[in-house]
């Protein structure tokens, strides 16, 4: 067939295809398929329904810096939000950027931040799985008082964020999903970026997303990215303090000139000419919030929070008074007479605390979580049980603390609970997390910071004197264990005074978690009487004596019975280096508390195979898994018996597990040589 | 800008893109910046950029290109959608070098821009300029063949049929046609048909995506030219 070629206009032309098709054979020959697919960009793949141990449920959206998934986690049978890489919509190496995001909400330790659950790989495909987040954009369903508390909360959750050198620069209603329990979560940081790095580029916006119009501050409107700060926020604030005392957005414009031109005119305009029953006094903040010149506006996500509490106490019309009716009728509490941001204020300043209002208003749960969790925990943990059903009422112990946390996110007992039933259950990196949101609020809690250096200390020693098998894996997972806990205590030092008992406790932790052990014992020393804790002496003894052909002394008798079942963790270690050095490791007849611990279960497994039970070391293994599913070295130890055991189909899926997990954890190369010797 | 075209073989170029998406919304933006920043980026990295400088380095560009007034001042006679980017990146990239060469000194003073709309911002040798122009192209010619390959996979699952599978199973797995009809489950004639269109819609996908940054006939020509060896497996 001839015709007009549409591409290069040639008349009367040989014309390849039909229909939306045609074109002539001249610019059909210009292509040469498999030659042009040679110029493929690496890592194209095909629809997944898993990635990693997730089973993937639906999309739930596309951003500019991936697809993001919901999610099942199998293991932990919970729901999850996955974000996954794809990889053909960014540059050729979008890995680390990628990273950089799943790293920045990690280094965020929030209850109104979304949490990291996990960054994975999984073949080309780079993912990571969050928390997922059932709710509704902000400001979410109930009054404007609520709708206003929630700002509040989302101006302290901003001021962490920025404490951490943070900018999120992509703040809008549909960054702040707000969930059943009335809690606003920050997420989608994306395009967010390190302050300091910002300092030192012309621009901070990634992605192709540069921001969203009607939230993005004049300075990113501009394309002045070097004043972009803490005060970019800061306007996306105030627009959204705009819309919930309006309903409207402040500039309404159809491109992004005009709408440049309408900030520039300097005055951000007022609710109150929208609404004529905005107190004064918030219109008066809501202006100074969105003003042109970010010197014009709060300082700070904290001023921010300050200064609503104040705008909204001060004398106010109709309008406040209106605000408040609805508040004092379903709390009923002094709370409402005092105002209902102050009252948020106050239970922040005051740590353990009521709930926020916001979440006080909502129905109770039935009975007591708290109290439910705290007994399943001691029956799941009390010796009566089968590893089966102690591990069955731990996971509901720990499903009831999350209960009460989703509801009360600041709740002290909840997150002590949550911890240290994390810790009994080997999950060591949990239990970090749990410990760190509350050394967040409070660096100088002694009983916490305590209970964080304890489970460091323990995994020190399990490191130091455990694995047989895997030398290099131990070194390696040290390594990683004195970069990021010790950098942790640095973190914590900078907040605590030079002075105290604190700082001299978080001094010696550091040095535990760098292995300076000489160190850590010469600050041990000079505890004061009573901050020492329980049997730190002997654990740091222990750890100084590791490798050494004689121990100079042992725990025998008097004084393996004066250890505190209590401090389970240091327990278990203590009884591992007595083990090694030919003592009976005796966890069939320890109490059960430390029964479902992967380390003493490694050590039965280890017992079993000195035994010549083989098939039952696999099993207690595999209950060291149930534990703690990402227990590197029972996974090893594993796959090592299954290999012996002629199922090398079993062992080769438990060593790419692991291989998985080294890799994601960033363990050094002779580790991962280690590993994959075992292939 | 707007620029005016009566060419129905033309009905929306680059420069009616970039114009349409200033005037609005943010969302229209995007996808603009999302369909070009890979090349920007490559080549960045390339230039041994680090790659959150890079990413940075290339968002400032797209934005430059977006800023209010820029296109009052671009003639698109004067060349390629193409070159204007590289232009702009090599300007970008040669002022944040003197900036942080200034901040090195101490300094850090207005940056002046200037220049974005000419080549060679950034006093090259000969030799350097052609060997970055190359890579440049090679990135492009990259990103369009992504972009190709995902539109007649996109096309082909929203109308059901089997030529974007065909397609990849041929030319992505190097199956024979009787192998790709066992993967699909259909007889081999089906197979080659799938196989025969998905090839062609291929070639048409690539050939659209230059077509909508170029201006005219003559423009489209020049720059199939000059790309052409990439897919004819002749740039070595």
């Amino acid at each position: 067939m001839k015709g007009e070629c549409p591409f290069c206009g040639r008349k009367d032309v040989e014309l390849a295809g039909t229909g939306d098709l045609e074109f002539c054979t001249t610019c059909a020959d210009l292509v040469d398929v498999p030659a042009a697919l040679r110029h493929l960009p690496q890592g194209r793949e095909e629809p997944v329904a898993h990635l990693g141990r997730y089973k993937i449920v639906r999309e739930l959206a596309r951003t500019a810096s991936g697809t993001v998934y919901e999610a099942r986690d199998p293991d932990l049978d919970r729901r999850v939000a996955l974000k996954v890489l794809e990889v053909h919509h960014l540059g050729p190496d979008p890995v680390p950027r990628f990273l950089r995001e799943g790293r920045l909400l990690a280094k965020i330790r929030h209850p109104n931040v979304v949490e990291i659950h996990e960054l994975g790989r999984d073949g080309g495909k780079i993912f990571i799985a969050m928390e997922y987040v059932e709710g509704v954009p902000f400001p979410g369903p109930g009054h404007r008082d609520q709708a206003l508390k929630r700002l509040f909360i989302v101006a302290k959750a901003l001021q962490h964020v920025h404490a951490q050198g943070i900018i999120h620069r992509d703040l809008k209603p549909t960054n702040i999903l707000v969930d059943r329990s009335g809690r606003p979560v920050l997420m989608d940081f994306g395009i967010a970026r390190q302050a300091d790095s910002a300092a030192s580029t012309a621009i901070t916006a990634t992605g192709a997303v540069l921001g969203t119009l009607g939230f993005m501050a004049p300075e990113q409107i501009l394309g002045n990215v070097r004043e972009i700060d803490a005060r970019t926020d800061v306007y996306a604030l105030g627009v959204l303090l705009f819309e919930i005392l309006t309903g409207e957005l402040p500039f309404t414009a159809s491109n992004i000139d005009d709408y440049a031109r309408l900030q520039k005119k300097g005055k951000a305009p007022s609710a109150r000419s929208v609404r004529k029953d905005v107190p004064e006094a918030l219109d008066r903040f809501c202006r100074r919030a969105m003003a042109f010149r970010r010197e014009d506006r709060p300082l700070s996500a904290a001023d921010f929070a300050a200064e609503l509490v104040d705008a909204q106490s001060a004398p106010r019309g109709s309008f406040g008074r209106r605000l408040l009716k609805p508040l004092a009728i379903s709390v009923g509490t002094a709370l409402v007479l005092a105002g209902g941001l102050i009252g948020i204020v106050r239970s922040f300043q005051s740590g353990p605390a009521p709930a926020p209002a916001a979440e006080a208003a909502l129905p109770a749960p039935s009975g007591d979580p708290l109290r439910e969790a705290e007994l399943r925990k001691s029956k799941g943990l009390g010796g009566m049980l089968s590893f089966e059903s102690a591990m069955t009422e731990l996971q509901a112990a720990e499903r009831l603390y999350r209960q009460v946390l989703s509801a009360e996110p600041r709740n002290i007992p909840a997150t002590v609970g949550l911890a240290r039933l994390y810790a009994d259950l080997g999950r060591e990196s949990d239990a970090h997390h749990q410990f760190d949101l509350l050394l967040d609020r409070d660096p100088g809690n002694l009983e916490i910071l305590r209970a964080k250096g304890n489970l460091l200390v323990t995994e020190q020693l399990e490191l130091a004197l455990g694995h047989r098998s895997f030398p290099n894996v131990s070194a390696g997972l040290s390594q990683l264990l004195a970069e990021h806990q010790g950098n942790r205590f640095d973190e914590l030092l900078a907040r605590l005074p030079p002075s105290g008992p604190a700082g001299a406790l978080a001094r010696m932790y550091r040095a535990i978690a760098r292995s300076r052990f000489e160190e850590a014992r010469a600050l041990a020393e000079q505890l004061p009487p009573g901050q020492s804790p329980p049997h730190l002496d002997l654990a740091i003894q222990a750890l100084q004596e590791q490798g050494r052909p004689q121990p100079p002394h042992s725990l025998k008798g008097e004084e393996e019975g004066a250890l505190d079942r209590s401090e389970s963790h240091l327990w278990v270690a203590l009884v591992r280096h007595l083990f090694r050095k030919g003592a009976r490791p005796r966890a069939s007849t320890s109490a059960s508390r430390t029964r479902v611990h992967p380390a003493l279960l490694r050590l039965e497994a280890q017992s079993d195979e000195a035994r010549g039970e083989r098939a039952r070391a696999v099993e207690a293994l595999t209950r060291a898994l149930s534990s703690a599913p990402d227990d590197l070295q029972a996974r090893l130890e594993r796959a090592r018996l299954l290999k012996e055991l002629g199922r090398s189909e079993q062992s080769r899926k438990d060593i790419q597990a692991a291989l998985r997990g080294a890799e994601l954890a960033g363990i050094n190369k002779a580790a991962m040589d280690e590993i994959r010797s075992l292939l | 800008m707007q620029v005016t075209n009566s060419d129905r073989r033309f009905p929306t170029t680059i420069w009616d893109d970039i114009s349409s998406a200033r005037k609005g919304s943010s969302r229209e933006l995007d996808l603009l910046l999302a369909r070009y920043r890979s090349p920007i980026i490559g080549f960045l990295r390339w230039k041994n950029v680090r790659m959150e400088e890079a990413e940075d380095l290339a968002q400032e560009v797209l934005i430059r290109i977006s800023t209010p007034g820029f296109f009052e001042k671009v003639d698109p006679a004067k060349g390629r959608f193409r070159s204007l980017l590289l232009g702009v990146t090599r300007n970008v990239l040669s002022e944040s070098l003197r900036r942080d060469r200034a901040e090195r000194r101490g300094g850090g003073g207005q940056v002046v821009h200037e220049g974005d709309l000419s080549d060679g911002a950034i006093p090259l040798h000969e030799k350097a300029v052609a060997s970055e122009d190359r890579m440049f192209d090679q990135l492009w010619v990259s990103e369009l063949v992504d972009r190709a390959l995902r539109e007649l996979e996109e096309d082909s699952a929203a109308r059901g049929t089997s030529e974007g599978a065909a397609f990849r199973l041929k030319y992505l797995e190097d199956l024979t046609q009787e192998e790709v009809a066992v993967r699909l489950g259909c007889p081999v004639f089906s197979a080659k048909n799938y196989i025969y269109y998905g090839k062609l819609k291929f070639k048409q996908k690539l050939l659209s995506s230059i077509r909508a940054y170029c201006s005219t006939p003559e423009e489209f020509e020049i720059e199939v030219k000059r790309l052409a060896p990439f897919w004819k497996g002749e740039e070595a």
